[in-house]
């Protein structure tokens, strides 16, 4: 192998990592541009947005899960939670479909304190399961 | 009086342990307020979508048998088997001592009535599973239970829940406290560095290759000349003359043969010097084109040779070669076999001798203008043409000053 073609190969190579980099930092977006982009707007006010789809819910959480990666999730038997770093994503029934609630950390917190009081923070009837108890077996 | 006195207590705390079991196994994974939490919630589901759910966890704590168990009818109490649809998950874990070498393990699954979830819709929630044997196991299972009704409504067995957001105040003392990270880096950040590690590999690589190249440069020893002699006569190098026209080429050629029956004519050729140094220059045009050795052939000798010329060029050759190389150049040794013809008897050896300093005579006075550049490709004259020009060369490094004995070989053969 010439030197040329050395010098070409580590130049594809940097050049593929390039795209990578630029690709990573400009492909990818926040959580609201994703649900702007797949699903139908309902309603907004303010920074609090309601979309609707026709997937099931739980659809709908792997959908958003694998695209955005959450900070953490919480169940209840009537919906799904996600916590990002500004924002607090409600997935719950819809008819057949599903109905997708986005808010602000603080307005989300204060929707859905009911279902993640005492586990995202303080406050809530404390009726949440949170867990962190004795721990088992050892 | 006093043994009556403490009966009654003691009664009483046998009486406590027997009635409490259900508290004791729960405490093995949830607290206490923990599993009534959950099976609250459980009961709340089943109100709303008619399916039982419940939880079963069996512990394995180094030989111990542990168990936690639960449903939406209470914590301890495990799913009612009449449920027409019942929802269960099933967690088993193993702790092992810590002097054992097995490592703590732990599964799970979930069993239901016809079309209800299965362990893969529970996998596809994508919990946490391998804190199972951590610290905490009690959140995994935790949340994994309350999934129960969404994946019983994802199936198809139960009618869904809709959940609605509170409208009103939160109180006060509301506040998250969870730094959940930066979600660039936690959507992006393996992208991130994945094309920092391409480009800094591909700049290595070319670091690595630049630097090889440049020791390589560095290791390449200059050029040494296999002989590098202390004086450079001028007739050392003669550049090739250009091609000589065909009616001159045989003339060399006729010199090996002409040298045999003639002695004489070699000393012949020894007074010619001018004849002689044309021959020698055109000899030197025609080594660039051919095999013929005559270049050290004075042309006084060629219409005698004539005949012998057309006999065989390489033989003709060979004899030139053999007569002008006492250097023992090792082509004009091979040649010999081929040179029976022309190779002089004893008696020629002289004349061979002559006749060599005859040719380097004329080669000398040719390039006599001219000796700076007979020395500058001394390397290349002496192993470029080897069989020629070497002939050629080593007449002409002869000289007139220098009459080379004749190499043993030919002295022997003399």
């Amino acid at each position: 192998m010439s030197l040329r073609t050395k010098l070409l190969v580590a130049g594809a190579i940097g050049g593929v990592g390039l795209i990578v980099l630029l690709f990573a930092i400009f492909g990818g977006g926040g959580i609201r541009p994703y649900l702007d982009d797949n699903f139908r707007r309902q309603s907004a006010s303010g920074d609090s947005i309601v979309y609707t789809s026709t997937a099931k819910p739980k659809a709908v959480y792997e959908q958003i899960r694998s695209a955005r990666p959450p900070a953490d999730t919480q169940f209840d038997p009537s919906g799904y939670f996600l916590r990002y770093s500004d924002d607090i994503v409600a997935i719950t029934a819809n008819g057949t479909g599903s109905r997708i609630y986005i808010d602000d950390e603080r307005r989300g917190y204060s929707h859905w304190l009911f279902f993640v009081g005492g586990v995202w923070g303080t406050g809530g009837s404390g009726e949440n399961f949170r867990g962190g108890g004795p721990g088992g077996g050892k | 009086m006093r043994a009556h006195f403490l009966a009654g207590p003691a009664f009483l705390a046998v009486g406590l342990m027997f009635l409490a079991p259900g508290a004791a196994s729960a405490d093995v994974i949830f607290d206490p307020a923990d599993a009534d939490e959950l099976a609250a919630m459980l009961a709340e589901a089943t109100a709303e979508q008619a399916v039982c759910y419940g939880w079963n966890v069996q512990v394995d704590n180094v030989g111990m048998q542990e168990e936690s168990i639960g449903s939406n009818e209470g914590a301890g109490v495990s799913v009612d088997p009449t449920c027409a649809q019942h929802v269960e998950l099933n967690v088993y874990i193993t702790y092992t001592s810590e002097s054992s070498e097995s490592e703590d393990s732990a599964s799970y699954d979930v069993s239901s009535s016809h079309g209800g979830p299965t362990t893969e819709d529970m996998e596809a929630l994508d919990l946490d599973w391998d804190s199972l044997t951590g610290e905490d196991p009690d959140i995994v299972i935790g949340k994994a239970v309350t999934a129960l009704p969404l994946l019983a409504a994802d199936t198809g067995i139960a009618e869904p829940i809709a959940a609605a957001p509170e409208t009103g105040t939160a109180p006060a003392d509301a506040q998250l406290t969870d730094d959940p990270g930066s979600d660039f880096w936690r959507g992006s950040g393996g992208t991130v560095l994945w094309g920092v590690g391409l480009m800094l590999a591909g700049g290595l690589f070319a670091w690595w290759v630049l630097k090889i190249n440049r020791t390589r440069r560095r290791r390449i020893p200059q050029a040494v000349p296999t002989y590098v002699p202390d004086t450079v006569p001028p007739e050392f190098y003669q550049p090739p003359a250009p091609d000589p026209t065909p009616a001159e080429q045989p003339r060399p050629e006729t010199q090996p043969t002409a040298r045999q029956p003639e002695p004489p004519a070699v000393e012949e050729r020894a007074a010619e010097p001018p004849a002689a140094g044309t021959a020698a220059t055109e000899s030197g045009a025609a080594e660039s084109g051919s095999v013929a050795p005559a270049t050290t052939e004075p042309a006084a000798a060629k219409p005698a040779a004539e005949p012998a010329a057309t006999e065989s060029g390489p033989t003709e050759s060979g004899a030139a070669e053999s007569g002008a190389a006492e250097s023992g150049a090792p082509e004009s040794a091979a040649e010999k076999p081929a040179d029976t013809e022309s190779e002089p008897a004893s008696g020629d050896s002289a004349a061979v001798e002559s006749a060599e300093s005859a040719t380097t005579e004329p080669a000398a006075e040719s390039p006599a203008g001219e000796p700076p550049a007979s020395v500058e490709p001394p390397a290349e004259s002496p192993s470029a043409a080897p069989s020629t020009s070497d002939t050629s060369a080593a007449g002409e490094t002869a000289g007139p000053e220098h009459e080379r004995p004749a190499p043993p070989d030919q002295k022997n053969k003399e």
